[in-house]
């Protein structure tokens, strides 16, 4: 039974649902019609097929002149077929006798038909004036069976009694066979129920109230599906058996249509994707185990979209795969907003690179061009002695001052060179307290993609109780900064495992850091030469970071050197000064 | 105005004292007379720029910068043949020098046996 309801067009009633068959009892003609007249009005206006079988006294022009006042446009509905008005001695007493099958089947073609024509449902009223004693038992039975016979049926059957051709039994026998009964009683019409009716609506009204329950979940559900771009599917061996309301927005098919059927919805995995998707699910299923798959589906309009697929075979009780249910998120949006952190973090990576690469190199392009110039003048003075002295009659004296000179010359060079580690002498710059695991962890997001770019994994192992440092940040993350990317540099073109880790760790109350790489190691004779300025064993190093972080690890009252890894790679590592230390240099 | 068949001086301006000490010494080995100067307003003002035949300048100086001289020299119709020497020169600078006029661009440390002979070359032209 649909729980649909349809308006019946009389007050005492109200609505009722698909397949009610109800009686009414009339004791004047104008009742009758009146009643009716509403009753068929209702169903014109619910757009439902409404067929109206009349007794004496009333005739077919009667109901149609008594149903012009109610409906203006009466004529049209029964030229159109809406409304067919006949006399019950011809719908009920074919050949003069009354054939149960044959009235039902009446019924269910009146119901086919109209179906057929697009209506609502078929809305019947039938006048029983007509019976006589000899065909009572016959009607009755007919009467019993029609409640079956209706009851999933798009069809609701009114049937009317003249009371006062009703004996107390036939009264009886009629309320027995009918769901509810209408009734003048003290001049007002009266509904009376059989427990059995009351029963059955009681259970229409839970039927909808769980519907309704029902409806409501699934909105839910369906709004959730949305919010988190999430469809879910099921497939068994040979079709698909569900495909959720977001899936069908998710993968672009018409909600409107079918669920996609298999071929089309591999027809929309991306190329490079699809045999990598199948093969997983099949050996998910061989392996009776969920899977989770990466994938991008071609929309036809060319959009791409990238799915998170989850799948879960189900099997019966003998280990037969029954179905395949799953999930899709769509994390197309999700992707770009990775995508575009990514691109964010290689930019702050560039920018700081950037940003040392241009310190250290404006540092070194004015310490190349300071050295530059004595070296250009001791070339030029030793020059000019060997001028002095080549001539035929050297002159000694003239050769004399421009070897001094190239003393001079020199001296300057070497003092240039010194003066390097006075850049970063204590007190030029105000030192403060810093949590050096901190500084650490900065670089490693700094530093993490370009480490990335080269499959190089980066291990930080540091000291909870580390002491603070009482140092200068910015030079801090310079010589740490430098270090990372020296380690990142040693092993980007070699073989092996990539790993640089950045350890933290308290020796004798100080904070000591070491970077170790898993690169190309350290020949012995670098071990000695590797902090000198300009040594470098890169093709495009300046040997200008090593010296300089040297430099500024030693104004901070620090040391920093380097070992070689037994195993491979090397080790640099600097100790620093507690904070509540005074041991500066 | 300049004066060409006068007094072959040649003038040196460069900003470090070491590199215009051995610049004086190389051209008084080879007995050319020089006259130093540490900057280029200094040459400007000494009006030696009349008496130039040929100018040796260091391109980045405190103040006025090789290439300016060269310019503001040129801006007062004087044509010295002016040979630069820099420490940090690209060729993009080099081009500019040598459109400007210039007969020589050096890097730091140069060849010597190279300046003399742009050197005798501006003297004789």
């Amino acid at each position: 039974m649909t729980t649909e309801l349809r308006k019946t067009g009389m007050d005492v009633v109200g609505d009722i649902a698909w397949g009610t068959h109800c009686c009414l009892f009339y004791e004047t003609k104008a009742d009758l019609l009146d009643t009716l007249v509403s009753y068929c009005k209702a169903g014109l206006e619910g757009h439902e097929f409404c067929l109206w079988v009349v007794a004496s006294p009333v005739t077919e022009e009667d109901a149609a002149h008594a149903l012009g006042h109610v409906v203006p446009d009466i004529d049209r509905h029964i030229m159109d077929g809406s409304i067919e008005i006949v006399a019950a001695r011809d719908w009920y007493l074919q050949d003069g006798t009354f054939d149960l099958e044959r009235v039902i089947h009446g019924w269910n073609e009146k119901l086919a038909s109209a179906m057929a024509r697009g209506y609502a449902g078929v809305r019947v009223t039938g006048d029983t004036a007509w019976l006589e004693t000899k065909d009572w038992k016959d009607f009755c039975d007919y009467e019993e069976s029609l409640n079956e016979a209706i009851a999933n049926q798009r069809l609701a059957v009114l049937c009317t009694y003249p009371i006062e051709a009703c004996r107390a039994g036939e009264v009886l026998d009629v309320v027995r066979t009918h769901q509810f009964a209408i009734a003048k009683r003290r001049g007002d019409w009266d509904v009376i129920e059989t427990a059995g009716h009351k029963q059955a609506k009681r259970e229409v009204l839970e039927r909808k109230r769980v519907e309704e329950a029902l409806r409501r979940s699934e909105a839910y559900l369906a709004e959730a599906q949305r919010l988190s771009h999430t469809g879910s599917w099921a497939f068994n061996r040979t079709e698909t058996v569900y495909w959720s309301e977001e899936n069908f927005r998710i993968w672009g098919f018409d909600p409107q249509q079918a669920p996609p059927r298999r071929e089309m919805v591999l027809q929309r995995l991306h190329p490079e994707d699809r045999d990598r998707v199948l093969e997983e699910a099949q050996t998910a299923v061989r392996e009776r185990r969920d899977y989770v798959v990466e994938f991008r589906i071609v929309l036809p309009d060319g959009t791409v979209r990238h799915i998170q697929g989850l799948g879960h075979p189900v099997f019966d009780a003998n280990g037969e795969l029954v179905e395949v249910v799953g999930t899709q998120v769509d994390v197309t949006e999700r992707k770009r907003a990775e995508q575009e952190r990514q691109k964010l973090h290689q930019l702050q990576a560039d920018l700081s690179r950037i940003s040392r690469v241009s310190t250290m190199g404006e540092l070194t392009a004015s310490l190349a061009h300071e050295i530059k110039q004595p070296i250009a003048a001791a070339v030029t003075d030793a020059n000019t002695c060997l001028r002095w002295l080549a001539r035929a009659d050297p002159d000694v004296e003239e050769g004399r001052e421009a070897a001094g000179r190239v003393v001079k010359d020199v001296t300057r060079a070497a003092d240039i060179i010194s003066s390097i580690g006075a850049l970063f002498k204590k007190g030029a710059v105000p030192r403060e307290l810093v949590d050096v695991n901190e500084l650490i962890r900065e670089m490693i997001g700094m530093l993490g993609s370009e480490a990335k770019r080269h499959f190089i994994s980066v291990r930080a192992e540091l000291d909870p109780g580390l002491p603070q440092a009482m140092a200068d940040c910015v030079q801090l993350q310079q010589v740490l900064m430098n270090l990372m990317l020296n380690g990142i540099d040693a092993m980007k073109d070699t073989s092996g495992a990539h790993e640089l880790t950045i350890k933290s760790e308290t020796d004798a109350a100080q904070p000591v850091i070491s970077v170790r790489d898993t690169g190309a190691g350290l020949l012995p004779e670098h071990v000695d030469q590797i902090f000198n300025t300009f040594f470098t064993t890169k093709d495009h190093g300046i040997g200008m970071g090593l010296p300089i972080s040297r430099s500024i690890v030693e104004s901070h009252g620090g040391r920093l050197w380097v070992t070689a890894n037994a195993e491979g790679g090397a080790t640099f590592q600097f100790s620093l000064p507690a904070a509540g230390m005074s041991t500066f240099i | 105005m300049a004066t060409q068949g006068k007094a072959k001086v040649v003038s040196i301006v460069d900003d470090d004292d070491l590199m215009r000490g051995a610049l004086q010494g190389l051209l008084k080995a080879v007995g050319l007379p020089a006259r130093a100067f540490a900057s280029a307003e200094e040459f400007l003002e000494s009006g030696q720029q009349h008496e130039t035949a040929c100018l040796i300048a260091d391109i980045r100086m405190s103040g006025m910068s090789g290439l300016e001289l060269q310019a503001k020299l040129n801006a007062e119709r004087l044509w010295i043949p002016t040979i630069f020497i820099t420490a940090h020169g690209d060729e993009r600078m080099r081009m500019q020098a040598l459109r400007s006029g210039a007969v020589e661009f050096l890097a730091k440390p140069f060849d010597d046996e190279v300046l003399l002979e742009s050197v005798r070359a501006a003297l004789e032209s």
